[in-house]
C-alpha cells in the first residue's frame, strides 16, 4: 500500500469521526435550551414530562435535523460554487443567490400566497436569476481580471435583491403580518417543525447526493474548460447541471432558513486546509464541517437569551472572525 | 440742575418708548403655545386652521388630537392611519381628507406642498422630518405617547397648544375615571393571586407562526401589571427597541396561566386558532385551560398605546379577574368611551364599534 | 487504414474570420508531428480541432469522425498539454496527476490505488518523483510544464498534444522537456505539437507540418520540407538551414 493509498484511508477515517462527532454533538445538543430553565436538560426530564418531551421531539430534533442539513447544504455549495469558477473567494452569497432566493420567497409571501411549495419555487427561481445576472454582468464588465469581475458582479446583483427586500418591506409592512424583516435578512431557525422542513430536507438530500457523487468531477472542472475536456469531461453540460443543483439547494434551505451566510465561504477554506484541495474528501469535509458550524451557532443562540438571535448575525460574526484569519495566515491558497 | 432734568426726562421718554412695546406685548402672550415630546417649545400666533397628522404611527397622534372637539372645525390631513384592521377616522368623519390620504412615507417637501398651520408627528420623526420643517419655518409638533405617563403630560401639552387646556385636562380624569375602580379592585391581590399572563405578538411566514415579547418599558407590559396580572416576560426582552422573536421553549419555561394574542393588521384569532391547534403548545397550561385569548379590537387593537388603551385594559382586567370585575360591562364602556371621549353619539357608529369587538373576542 | 487524417479541413471563426482553409494531412501512428508557422497561422485552432474540442467533420481517427468518439473514449486515446494552467487551488503534485486517470474512472467514481501507481510512475518519469506532496502552487514555469506532461502521461493515451511546450522556458528546462518527449515519442507514443521555434521543431519531429495564414504550405519528412526557401516563405524572412556538427540548424 503506497502513501497516496495511506493518506486516502487516514482522510476517510477522519472524514468518518467527523461525522461520528457532528452526530454526537447533535444529540447532545437536543438536551439543551430553555426549557425547564436555560441551559442543559437532565433526560430523565424527557421521561416524567409531556412537555418536555414534546419540545424534543417537535422543537428540538426537527430545529436540529435543519441546522445538520442547511450547514450541509451550504457547505457544499460554497464548495461547489468556488470550484466550478475557479475561485476560493466565492460562496452562493456572492453570486446573488442567497439574496434572490430570500426576495423572492418575501415576494411570493407578500404578493400571493403563503403557500409552502409557492415559496420555495419562488426562492428558486429568484436564486437562480442571480446567478444568472451575476454571470451575465461579469462578462459585460471592462474592470480588473476575469475573478475580480465575477466578484463584483455578483456584489451589484446581491446589492439589487437585498435593498429589494427592504422596499417590500416598506410596501407591504402595513397591510401584511409579514414575517419579521429581520428575518429574511438574517436568517433563523425558529420556523423548524416537520411539516415545514420535509421538503427541504429531501431536495437538500438529492442534491447533497448529486454533488457528493460528482465530486472528482469538481476538480476538473476548476481547470479550463479546454482541459477538463480533453480529460473525457463535456464540460459546458457538466458545469451547469452541478451549479444548477448547488443552487437549487441553496434556495430551498434559504426559503425556510432566511437568508445564512459566511458559512458557504469559510467551511471549504477550512475542508480544503485540513484534508487537501482534492474534493474527494475535501467536499464531504465541507459538508461536515459546514453542519458542524451551524448546529453550533444555532444551539449557541437559542440558549443563551430567551429571544431569538438571528443566526445569521452568529455566522457573520464567527465566520468573518475566521475569514480574517484565514487570509492573513502565511500559507496562501492559490492567488487572488 | 436743569442739565440733570433734562437728562433724566430723556431716559424716562427713551425708556417709555422701548417699554411700550414691551408691555404691550405681554397680554398678546401665546395662547397657542406648548413643549413638545422633543423638548421644542412650538407656539402658534393663532388658533390653527389646517393640520396635518404625518408619517409613520400617525394613528397616534391623529387619535390623541380628535379627542378635543376643535378637530372637528380644523380642517385636518391624515396620512395612512389605517393599521390592517379598517380606518377609524374615515367612519367617523367621512368628510376629513377629501383629497386622499397622504403615504407614511411622503418626504418633507410632500408635507410642506400641504401648507398647514401645524404638523403633528410622532416624536420618533424628530430628527428626520421635525428638524427639517423647522428649518423651513413650517410649525410641527412631536407627541411620543408610548407610555400612559407620557399621554398625560402630552395631552397637556397638546391642549395648552389648541389654546384647549381644560378639555385636555377633562379627558384625563375621564380616564381616571376609569382607571382608579380598576387599581382598587387589584390593590391588595398577594402575588400568588396575580396570574402568570403572556402576550404575545403574532407574525406568520410559510407555514409557520412565530410570536413576539414587548419591551419592559412598553404599555403592553404596563398595563397587564396594571389589572393585576404579572407579566412573565418582563426582563427577558433584551433588545428594548422593539418586539423580539421568544423562542418556544421560553414559552414552555414559563408556562403561563393565560395567553393574550395581539396582531396589530389581522384579526387576532388566527393566531389563537394556530396555538390551539398546535401538537406543540397542547401541553401547555393556558391550552389546558382554555385560557389563550384574542385580543379585542375594533378598528384597531386595543393592547397598545392609542387613546381606546383604556378599553384594552378594562377588558384584560375582566379576562384576568373575571371574579372582580363581573359589573363590567364592555359593551357599555365601549359605547360610553367613545361618546364621552370622541362625543359619538350615532348609534350606528356605535353599533359598529360593538360589532366588530365582538367578532374580536368571539372565539374566546 | 489511416491512423490521424484531415480531409481538407476549413474553419471559420464565429467572427467570420478564415482561420484554416482546406487542410489536409494524414498521420502515422507513432509519428512526431509538429506544426510550425508563425503567430496567428491558425496553429492552435488546428491543434484545438485535432482535440476535438473545436467541433469539426473533417478529422478521422482510425477512420471514424472524432464527433463519433465518447467523451471518455476519445479522453484514452488523446491527451492534451496546454501551453499554460492557472493554479486556483493548491492541489498536490499526485493529486493533479491523478486528474489525467479521469477518462479510466467509473462515472462517479474516484481513483483507485492502481491509478495512484500509475500516477507515481509518471510523475517519476518527468522527474518530479519525490515531490508528490508538494503544493502545485509551489512549482517553477519548468515544473508546471513536466506537471502538466506527467498529467498527460498518466492520461495513457496513444496521442500527445502540446500546445508550444517550450515557448516560456528557459535554455535548461527546455532541454528537459525535449528529451522527456523524445523518450516518449521513442515508446510509442503519437506527438503533435506546435511550435514557433523551429528548431526545436526539426529536434523533436519526425514529419513537420508548414502553416501560414490557414494554410498547408508544405508538410512531410523533416529533411524534405526544412529547406531554407520554405521556410523563408513561412516566415517572411529570410532563414537559412544549415548543418553545423552534424545537426541541423536554422537560422
Amino acid at each position: 500500500m503506497n502513501e497516496y493509498e495511506i493518506q486516502k484511508r487516514y482522510k476517510m477515517i477522519t472524514l468518518l469521526v467527523l461525522i461520528a462527532l457532528s452526530v454526537i454533538f447533535g444529540i447532545l445538543s437536543l438536551f439543551v435550551g430553555r426549557y425547564p430553565k436555560a441551559g442543559f436538560t437532565p433526560p430523565s426530564l424527557f421521561y416524567t414530562d409531556s412537555v418536555a418531551r414534546t419540545i424534543l421531539t417537535k422543537i428540538r430534533l426537527p430545529r436540529v435535523v435543519l441546522a445538520l442539513a442547511a450547514g450541509a447544504m451550504l457547505g457544499a455549495s460554497g464548495f461547489t460554487f468556488q470550484l466550478l469558477f475557479s475561485n476560493p473567494l466565492v460562496e452562493p452569497g456572492f453570486l446573488g443567490v442567497s439574496q434572490g432566493a430570500a426576495f423572492g420567497a418575501a415576494l411570493m409571501i407578500v404578493l400571493a400566497s403563503t403557500s409552502s411549495l409557492a415559496v420555495q419555487v419562488s426562492a428558486m427561481a429568484f436564486g437562480l436569476l442571480g446567478l444568472v445576472f451575476s454571470h451575465f454582468l461579469s462578462t459585460r464588465f471592462r474592470f480588473g481580471g476575469a475573478l475580480l469581475r465575477l466578484v463584483l458582479a455578483g456584489i451589484a446583483v446581491s446589492a439589487f435583491f437585498f435593498s429589494g427586500l427592504g422596499v417590500i418591506k416598506l410596501v407591504a409592512e402595513p397591510t401584511k403580518d409579514l414575517q419579521d424583516i429581520t428575518f429574511w435578512m438574517m436568517g433563523g431557525l425558529w420556523n423548524a417543525s416537520w411539516v415545514s422542513i420535509i421538503p427541504t430536507l429531501v431536495v437538500i438530500a438529492i442534491a447533497l447526493t448529486i454533488l457528493y457523487v460528482n465530486r472528482f468531477t469538481l476538480n476538473l472542472l476548476s481547470i479550463n474548460e479546454k482541459t477538463s475536456f480533453s480529460l473525457g469531461l463535456n464540460p459546458k453540460r457538466q458545469r451547469t447541471m452541478l451549479l444548477v443543483i448547488a443552487t437549487v439547494g441553496t434556495t430551498f434551505t434559504i426559503s425556510v432558513t432566511g437568508l445564512i451566510g459566511w458559512v458557504g465561504l469559510i467551511t471549504p477554506h477550512i475542508a480544503r486546509k485540513t484534508f487537501g484541495s482534492e474534493a474527494t474528501h475535501a467536499l464531504p469535509a465541507s459538508m461536515i464541517m459546514g453542519s458542524f458550524f451551524l448546529l453550533l451557532c444555532d444551539s449557541f443562540g437559542r440558549t443563551i437569551l430567551p429571544t431569538e438571535i438571528p443566526i445569521g448575525l452568529l455566522t457573520s460574526l464567527f465566520g468573518a472572525l475566521i475569514f480574517v484569519i484565514i487570509l492573513s495566515s502565511k500559507r496562501q491558497e492559490g492567488k487572488a | 440742575m436743569k442739565r440733570l432734568l433734562l437728562v433724566v426726562a430723556t431716559l424716562i421718554f427713551a425708556t417709555s418708548l422701548i417699554a411700550q412695546p414691551v408691555i404691550e406685548s405681554a397680554p398678546q402672550a401665546q395662547h397657542y403655545s406648548a413643549t413638545d415630546a422633543s423638548g421644542r417649545t412650538v407656539a402658534l400666533d393663532e388658533k390653527p386652521e389646517k393640520i396635518l397628522v404625518a408619517a409613520k404611527a400617525a394613528l397616534m397622534p391623529a387619535l390623541a388630537l380628535f379627542l378635543f372637539p376643535e378637530a372637528q372645525e380644523i380642517e385636518i390631513s391624515l396620512s395612512k392611519t389605517d393599521q390592517g384592521l379598517g380606518d377609524f377616522f374615515s367612519l367617523v368623519w367621512p368628510h376629513i381628507n377629501p383629497g386622499g390620504r397622504l403615504d407614511q412615507n411622503a418626504s418633507v417637501e410632500e408635507l410642506i406642498t400641504k401648507q398647514s398651520d401645524l404638523i403633528l408627528l410622532k416624536a420618533t420623526h424628530f430628527e428626520s422630518l421635525g428638524k427639517k420643517l423647522d428649518q423651513v419655518g413650517v410649525k410641527n409638533f412631536t407627541m411620543s405617547l408610548e407610555t400612559w405617563d407620557e399621554w398625560q403630560a402630552e395631552l397637556i401639552q397638546l391642549g395648552k397648544l389648541l389654546g384647549s387646556e381644560d378639555r385636555a385636562h377633562l379627558i384625563l380624569s375621564l380616564y381616571e375615571e376609569r382607571i382608579t375602580p380598576i387599581q382598587k379592585r387589584v390593590a391588595g391581590l398577594p402575588d400568588d393571586r396575580k396570574p402568570d399572563v403572556l402576550l404575545l405578538q403574532g407574525a406568520r411566514s410559510d407555514n409557520a407562526f412565530s410570536f413576539k415579547i414587548a419591551p419592559d418599558s412598553w404599555l403592553q407590559t404596563w398595563v397587564v401589571e396594571l389589572v393585576g396580572g404579572n407579566p412573565v416576560w418582563k426582563g427577558s426582552n433584551k433588545a428594548a427597541s422593539g418586539w423580539s422573536v421568544v423562542t418556544f421553549e421560553q414559552i414552555a419555561t414559563w408556562d403561563p396561566d393565560l395567553v393574550v394574542v395581539i396582531s396589530y393588521n389581522a384579526p387576532a384569532s388566527i393566531y389563537q386558532d394556530a396555538i390551539y391547534d398546535s401538537p406543540v403548545w397542547k401541553e401547555l397550561t393556558a391550552v389546558r385551560n382554555a385560557s389563550v385569548y384574542a385580543s379585542p379590537s375594533d378598528m384597531m387593537n386595543y393592547i397598545q398605546p392609542v387613546a381606546s388603551w383604556i378599553l384594552g385594559a378594562q377588558w384584560l382586567a375582566k379576562t384576568i379577574h373575571p371574579e372582580l370585575f363581573t359589573d363590567l360591562d364592555m359593551d357599555a364602556e365601549i359605547c360610553s368611551f367613545y361618546t364621552d371621549f370622541y362625543g359619538i353619539t350615532d348609534s350606528t357608529l356605535l353599533d359598529e364599534f360593538v360589532s366588530r369587538f365582538q367578532k374580536s373576542t368571539a372565539n374566546n | 487504414m489511416t491512423y490521424l487524417s484531415i480531409d481538407r479541413l476549413s474553419y471559420r471563426y464565429p467572427s467570420g474570420i478564415n482561420a484554416l482553409r482546406s487542410v489536409t494531412l494524414s498521420i502515422e501512428k507513432g509519428s512526431s508531428v509538429a506544426i510550425l508557422g508563425s503567430n496567428g497561422a491558425g496553429k492552435s485552432t488546428l491543434l484545438d480541432i485535432l482535440l476535438g474540442y473545436t467541433s469539426s467533420t473533417s478529422v478521422f481517427l482510425y477512420g471514424k469522425p472524432l464527433s463519433k468518439y465518447g467523451r471518455k473514449e476519445l479522453g484514452r486515446l488523446i491527451a492534451l498539454v496546454p501551453q499554460k494552467e492557472q493554479f486556483s487551488f493548491a492541489y498536490t503534485l499526485l493529486d493533479y496527476t491523478l486528474f489525467g486517470r479521469a477518462p479510466y474512472l467509473s462515472p462517479m467514481g474516484s481513483p483507485t490505488s492502481a491509478d495512484s501507481l500509475i500516477s507515481y510512475e509518471a510523475l517519476a518519469k518527468v522527474g518530479l518523483g519525490g515531490f508528490e506532496n508538494r503544493s502545485i502552487t509551489a512549482l517553477s514555469g519548468g515544473e508546471q510544464q513536466l506537471l502538466l506532461i506527467a498529467r498527460a502521461i498518466a492520461q495513457e493515451s496513444e496521442i500527445l498534444l502540446l500546445d508550444e511546450p517550450t515557448s516560456s522556458l528557459d535554455p535548461a528546462n527546455r532541454k528537459r522537456i525535449l528529451t522527456l518527449l523524445k523518450q516518449l515519442h521513442a515508446e510509442g507514443k503519437t506527438l503533435i505539437f506546435t511550435t514557433h521555434d523551429a528548431n526545436f521543431a526539426y529536434e523533436l519531429s519526425s514529419d513537420i507540418a508548414l502553416l501560414k495564414d490557414g494554410m498547408l504550405l508544405d508538410y512531410g519528412k523533416k529533411e524534405e520540407v526544412v529547406k531554407s526557401e520554405l521556410l523563408t516563405i513561412l516566415y517572411d524572412t529570410q532563414l537559412t538551414v544549415t548543418e553545423i556538427d552534424g545537426r541541423t540548424v536554422i537560422y
